[in-house]
């Protein structure tokens, strides 16, 4: 893949890649720090473009941006959100944080309710120790990167084709049950952590299932992940 | 948590001119300084509205989409990392992009499509008000006006007009890897005549 994804780096800076290949690229990237460097490198003059083309906007829109700003909460800084044994891993997801947001990728947030932390699918497949699966599917490549040190799963469906109300499911398969570890509806990525058992990804009715209804795309036990 | 905030308000200490720069301001935003805020907002939002414009056209939603990116910046000012780059680069990275989705996702993208197609592409407006420097500005029309003819059409399509490689590859009537290889070392062309101007 590499010489491929070296080639498409400036369709890649100037948003020119349709969503599948930008999240090729971005995987690429994520696991190869020369092209991280190219990237950065020719990231300025890519938004140096903006110069010629400046424009005042209206001066009614600065007292809407600030009111939104006031009633938006910032995202917590990494290093807050991260437990303390983890601590060294801040820098290292912080890096990973600002590329991703730097090249404009939707973020998957964790959705269980009791993990406060908000890892992002590109902090665990950036993560030093982080194992890819690529899972060819009817539907286009499943991609599931595992880091064990970050005790996180990486589910990204950004190669799936999606059907008309359908979404994918991501499902922990434990001894106490099937339970659901987040649906993406909104995100083509995800990051939820381990359980012991097996994970599941399933396509489902828009919205997601309280059961897994409709085909298993991926299932893998935790400890093979 | 004291002596993190403390390191912040230095950091947004004022210049003797009174003004941020953007790390500055950043920085402070990133401690949840609205007045630091609002300085980057003067500070970037003619660029920032600039590509929208450019890009999405229609000024309602040009300013629809500045107040998204201002937004995005505010939440994500946190995880703001200055070894990968300038504030102002991160800023116009997530602009740009912002923008370019919004005119994907629109239904009128595909008459714009047919519109731009059809006659020759692709001048570059002039600026109707430069904050920045005029030095700067000229710079970056000066190494654009250096690419070969096909770098330029290609990376200027990408970029102002927001069309994907293979859109692009069509209009100019280029097989795809030769296209994707002038955007690349259109970019690097551009990057090391910038670089030039720079230490000029």
């Amino acid at each position: 893949m590499a010489p491929d994804v070296h080639g498409l780096v400036g369709a890649y800076l100037l948003h020119a890649l349709e969503p599948g290949e930008r999240a090729e690229v971005e995987a690429h990237l994520a696991v190869c720090p020369d092209c991280r460097e190219e990237v950065d490198s020719l990231r300025a003059a890519t938004a140096a473009l903006a110069l010629p083309v400046a424009e005042a906007p209206p001066a009614a829109l600065r007292a809407r941006v600030m009111r939104t700003a006031s009633e938006t909460p910032q995202v917590p800084p990494v290093v807050a959100a991260i437990r303390r044994r983890r601590r060294w891993l801040a820098g290292v997801a912080a890096a990973a944080a600002a590329l991703v947001i730097g090249a404009g990728v939707t973020v998957g947030v964790v959705v269980r309710h009791d993990d406060p932390p908000a890892t992002t699918a590109a902090e665990v497949m950036s993560a030093p120790d982080a194992r890819m699966h690529r899972k060819e599917t009817s539907d286009g490549e499943l991609m599931v990167a595992m880091s064990h040190q970050m005790r996180m799963v990486a589910v990204d469906t950004a190669h799936l084709a999606r059907p008309a109300g359908m979404t994918y499911q991501v499902w922990w398969h434990t001894d106490t049950g099937m339970e659901s570890a987040g649906v993406l509806d909104e995100e083509m990525s995800v990051a939820v952590p381990v359980e012991d058992g097996d994970l599941m990804v399933t396509m489902e009715p828009m919205g997601g299932s309280e059961e897994p209804s409709e085909k298993v795309l991926f299932q893998m036990p935790a400890e093979r992940l | 948590m004291r002596r993190a905030l403390r390191v912040v308000s230095d950091a947004a200490s004022p210049d003797p001119d009174g003004e941020l720069d953007p790390e500055a301001a950043l920085a402070a935003v990133a401690g949840g300084d609205l007045d630091a805020f609002g300085r980057l907002y003067d500070d970037l939002a003619l660029l920032v509205f600039g590509v929208a414009r450019r890009v999405v056209r229609d000024p309602s939603r040009a300013e629809e989409v500045t107040q998204e990116v201002f937004t995005e910046v505010w939440r994500q000012a946190t995880r703001f990392d200055p070894a990968r780059g300038s504030v102002r680069t991160w800023v116009l990275t997530i602009a740009h992009r912002r923008a370019v989705d919004t005119v994907r996702s629109s239904q009128a993208s595909r008459a714009r499509e047919e519109h731009v197609a059809r006659r020759e592409p692709v001048e570059v407006a002039g600026p109707e008000e430069a904050v920045v420097t005029a030095d700067e500005h000229e710079g970056v029309r000066r190494c654009l006006d250096s690419l070969t003819p096909l770098q330029s059409q290609a990376v200027r399509l990408a970029y102002y007009q927001g069309f994907t490689y293979p859109q692009v590859a069509e209009m100019l009537g280029r097989p795809l890897p030769t296209v994707k290889t002038r955007m690349r070392d259109g970019l690097i062309r551009l990057r090391d005549c910038l670089e030039g101007h720079d230490g000029a």
